[in-house]
């Protein structure tokens, strides 16, 4: 502190023990919320304090869902969330990092233009190709069999050496449609571009020197070298992937293979009736929980991850 | 163990600079050869292509009685000592030894006698399960050399191996690195910009120049017979003075711009009568003299005691021709004390004037 | 760009990037192309025949009021969700970056919304706005008289979502003003309030003009955020009403392309929204490069 004012301190202290007041209380008031029973929700002003419904309320979310919403327990949506999110953001890291390797540590031919073919999908987020990517889910070898058609071939079936392919493989309502088109990432690729840049080259000769290869150097040097890096980035990625919305909206129909985060807008978005708050609250909760712990227990790595992806 | 031969070496980079511009060099069986020279002259270079971390683009380096050109940097059977010692942070210090020999698939038994072998030599017994974060400067600079022991290579490669080491260390570690070469009898190259460190650890330098060797030979050969007005200003500290001067008619004499005459050695050689000559003398060459009329005229600007020595920093016109005359450095035994403003006369030392081509800058 | 020590292998570096590049041509590239190429196409009613029609999906598409409208939409939010919460972050962060004590209890407290996926963050203000039971509905009602009604109300419902989407990044712009200003020299502080400048006017003339890089970058971070990231609050809670009041251009893409299933024109605007997204991501990255060359 410049100087010893001490109004100003409590002062400072005031305004953000307000300010955290109101960024806090969407919490609270979910977290109160989800422990009532229905009826206590009915009337305004609502409880700000607990009731004693909150066993009963999570349990029921989590084995059976809400009943006149189709009703899909949270567990499974749960679940599928968590796989989503660890295949986007371990999926995410692997194939950047070896794309970032060969980038930084080989000289080859249109390397530069890989180089911009990563860096274009920095600027073509899913909210801005919804279609043609749907159709792309709904047959993988869409650009194939249209780039065929160009050439004057027609049909979803190719025939080589005597097998024929069926090019018509649909993604939708599966964990690959779900996670596959997420796991490109120009950041991750960055962000580790950005670190490999600063591992010092005689790091690199010294282990030419003591023989190790490519991908030796790779496994043993250079992924150690980047563990920090890593799990910062996993933190990130496991709240962006646990996070998404509109992609699991879109390429699921299946009731089981919907995440907690986007199945949530169903149980609110009911016809005619209010909907169920004490249950939607304790939806709200289990969807908040695991990406919010990660971030508080992991508030080092989760800041480092935040300003170094920024670059 | 093995002998290193370099010949009519060259380098070009991609980018079309020419860093090396042909060197032959010949290092014998445990020699202890170290290249030195300004930075940017291109030391790292030649060593990085005798370790196979450049290409070579011109000429053959044989290692034993293989060329190794085309070989992996690991399958040359050398080990490199790094600036900043590129240990591997993520491993323990045995790790880091015993790498390379894992690498190269020894059975553990043999990594760990090695290792341990090399620890003792190099007093980090206690250190193995160390990072090397943990460790000091003058310690990191030991596993560096630990990794390249515990090879048991064909020869050591150091790249200015004590530049990151504070002043102190950096004497004690000259002397640690050459008496364990002495003791390992590993042929060895190493690059230094540091002319004093040079000259204590060589058996033969190589005094290096805008990417050509301007002269090979042992620390007196160089210190003595300076080939050229480069390696003459490089090697020795103070720097050797240089002046401009001409053959007098009888051959015997020189004669400076101030007027002042010097004598020419007899050593037999012969210098034609009026010829331009740049002269080299060392500061520790140069004497006061009772003779004031031929002797060059000196003004004294600084004097710096070590104690042992006492060093004259001055002016002589003889140095820069006419006018205020240039920069003279005199060195002198003992303890003097002599006020600024002072002028002396001196001679120089006839056995030790060193004469070379204007032009060329070459001894003649 | 690459390092000065480089491996040589023939095939290596394209194994190891092809996983990378398959997955950015066939999701990205493929589609952002098709999106082009659909731009200037029509199909007619029964979804037979397709024509090429040049720029009309744009001319008609810059025509029509809705989109105009939906335009309008979309700036009015953004700069609004940008404003709040950049605001709020800003005075929470000079706050924190003056105590001493606590400064880490609040600072947890602070950066976990925005672990709250944009949707959930969404259904927390809908509930608690709700008009019936909403504990800040009744609030509003009980203490300033104001009904509020974001199913009716078109500024009630743009309200809430530019409070839910601002609200979810305040602990972004918080954390990354609490490091601009912990990067800030003490020694200029010092040398300021040795000037005699009072802790308010320090802030306006030293702290806020040194914080400068950092707001920009976080100006251009938010909007891309509203623009982009707010699809799920907008789903989840408003559907892009009442009439059209949170019909943001992200929504409204998604509802043509998926509702009305109008190619041409959808894709017409998905091209509109990439040149946004180039647009921002051009000045983001010109700012960035000024900021690591020093
Ligand atoms: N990769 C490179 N490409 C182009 N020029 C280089 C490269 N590496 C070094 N050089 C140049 O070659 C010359 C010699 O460099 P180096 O061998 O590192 O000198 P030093 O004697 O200081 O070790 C320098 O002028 C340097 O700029
Ligand atoms: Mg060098």
């Amino acid at each position: 502190m410049v100087e010893n004012r001490p109004w100003l301190t409590v002062f400072s202290h005031l305004v953000l023990i307000l300010g955290i007041g109101v960024v806090v209380l969407p919490l609270w008031v979910t977290l109160v919320s989800s422990t009532h029973a229905g009826e206590d929700l009915l009337r305004s002003p609502i409880p700000m304090w607990f009731g004693n419904q909150m066993f009963e309320n999570y349990s029921q979310m989590l084995s059976s869902g809400m009943k006149h919403v189709s009703g899909q327990p949270l567990t499974g949506m749960m679940l599928n969330s968590l796989i989503m999110a660890l295949s986007i953001a371990i999926g995410k890291i692997a194939i950047s990092l070896i794309a970032a390797f060969a980038i930084c540590y080989f000289r080859f031919p249109f390397r530069m233009t890989c180089f911009w073919l990563i860096f274009i999908t920095l600027m073509l987020p899913v909210e801005v190709r919804i279609l043609p990517t749907y159709e792309v889910i709904a047959n993988v070898f869409t650009p194939l069999t249209k780039l065929l058609a160009l050439l004057g071939y027609e049909g979803t079936d190719v025939v080589i050496a005597g097998f024929s392919i069926d090019l018509d493989v649909s993604m939708l309502d599966s964990y690959a449609g779900l996670t596959l088109p997420l796991i490109a990432s120009a950041t991750a690729t960055f962000l580790f571009r950005q670190f490999f840049l600063t591992v010092p080259d005689e790091l690199t000769e010294a282990a030419r020197i003591d023989g190790a290869g490519p991908m030796k150097f790779f496994r043993d040097i250079l992924l150690p070298l980047s563990r920090t890096n890593i799990a910062a980035l996993f933190v990130i990625l496991f709240i962006f992937g646990w996070n998404q919305y509109l992609w699991p909206l879109l390429v699921t129909t299946d009731p089981s293979y919907a995440t907690v985060v986007m199945g949530i807008q169903r149980m609110v978005n009911v016809a005619d009736i209010e909907p169920q708050w004490n249950l939607v609250m304790a939806a709200s909760m289990l969807a908040m929980l695991p990406p919010v712990a990660i971030v508080i227990g992991m508030q080092r790595l989760f800041v480092k991850g935040l300003v170094e992806t920024e670059k | 163990m093995a002998n290193l031969q370099i010949s009519g070496v060259e380098k070009v980079y991609p980018n079309g600079f020419k860093a090396i511009h042909g060197i032959d060099l010949k290092v014998e069986d445990g020699e202890f050869i170290v290249l030195v020279g300004p930075s940017g002259c291109g030391k790292s270079t030649l060593l990085r292509m005798i370790a196979g971390l450049e290409t070579v683009t011109g000429g053959t380096i044989q290692i034993g009685d293989r060329v190794v050109n085309d070989l992996e940097p690991a399958d040359r059977d050398i080990a490199m000592v790094f600036q900043n010692y590129a240990l591997y942070p993520h491993m323990s210090v045995y790790q880091n030894m015993s790498y390379g020999l894992r690498n190269r698939g020894f059975p553990k038994a043999a990594i760990e006698e090695r290792v341990q072998k090399a620890a003792s030599i190099l007093q980090l017994d206690g250190l193995l399960d160390r990072r090397p974060r943990q460790l000091s400067g003058g310690q990191r600079q030991r596993v560096a050399m630990g990794r390249a022991i515990v090879r048991e290579p064909a020869a050591f490669l150091f790249d200015e191996p004590l530049s990151n080491l504070d002043a102190k260390l950096r004497v004690q570690m000259r002397v640690e690195i050459k008496q364990l070469q002495r003791r390992l009898g590993t042929t060895s190259v190493y690059v230094t910009h540091d002319q004093i460190e040079a000259m204590t650890m060589a058996d033969r330098l190589v005094v290096m120049n805008a990417g050509v060797a301007e002269q090979i030979g042992t620390p007196i050969d160089l210190y003595e017979k300076p080939s050229s007005v480069f390696v003459g200003g490089f090697i020795g500290s103070p720097a050797m003075n240089f002046m401009p001067g001409q053959v007098e008619a009888d051959g015997r004499h020189l004669t400076l711009a101030d007027g002042s005459r010097l004598v020419l050695p007899a050593d037999g050689r012969t210098v034609e009568p009026g010829r331009s000559v740049t002269i080299g003398v060392r500061p520790e060459h140069l004497m006061p003299s009772s003779d004031t009329d031929s002797a060059l005229k000196f003004e004294i600007v600084l004097v710096e005691h070590l104690g042992a020595d006492t060093l004259l920093y001055g002016l002589a016109s003889a140095v820069q021709g006419a006018g205020e005359g240039g920069l003279l450095t005199v060195r002198m035994s003992g303890h003097h004390v002599m006020p600024a403003g002072t002028v002396i006369p001196l001679v120089a030392d006839p056995s030790h004037l060193h004469l070379f081509d204007v032009a060329t800058g070459r001894r003649i | 760009m690459i390092k000065r020590v480089t491996f040589r292998h023939k095939w290596l570096p394209y194994a190891l990037l092809a996983p990378q590049l398959l997955i950015t041509l066939i999701f990205f590239i493929w589609p952002a192309s098709q999106a082009l190429y659909q731009s200037v196409l029509q199909q007619d009613a029964f979804g037979l025949r397709t024509a090429f029609v040049g720029l009309d999906n744009f001319a008609y598409l810059f025509s029509d009021p809705i989109y105009l409208e939906s335009f309008d939409v979309t700036i009015v939010f953004s700069v609004a969700v940008a404003l709040l919460s950049l605001s709020f972050a800003l005075m929470l962060a000079v706050m924190a970056d003056r105590i001493i004590k606590g400064a880490t209890t609040y600072k947890t407290l602070l950066i976990w919304p925005y672990a709250v996926a944009p949707a959930i963050a969404g259904v927390l203000w809908y509930f608690m706005f709700n008009p019936a039971v909403g504990i800040n509905a009744w609030i509003l009602r009980t203490v300033f008289g104001y009904d509020w009604n974001h199913t009716l109300n078109g500024t009630d419902a743009l309200l809430l979502i530019v409070i839910a989407a601002a609200w979810k990044q305040i602990s972004y712009n918080f954390l990354f003003f609490l490091a601009g200003l912990q990067a800030i020299p003490r020694s200029l502080i010092e040398a300021a309030a040795i000037d005699g400048a009072s802790p308010f006017k320090r802030f306006w003339t030293i702290i806020f003009p040194l914080l400068s890089p950092t707001t920009f970058f976080l100006v251009v971070v938010n909007i891309v955020y509203a623009f982009f990231d707010t699809f799920g609050t907008i789903h989840a809670t408003t559907r892009g009403g009442p009439a059209g009041a949170t019909n943001t251009l992200v929504y409204k893409v998604f509802n043509d392309g998926f509702i009305g299933l109008d190619l041409g024109g959808s894709a017409a605007q998905s091209v509109v929204l990439m040149v946004i997204v180039v647009t921002l991501t051009v000045v983001q990255f010109r700012y960035i490069e000024r900021r690591v060359e020093y």
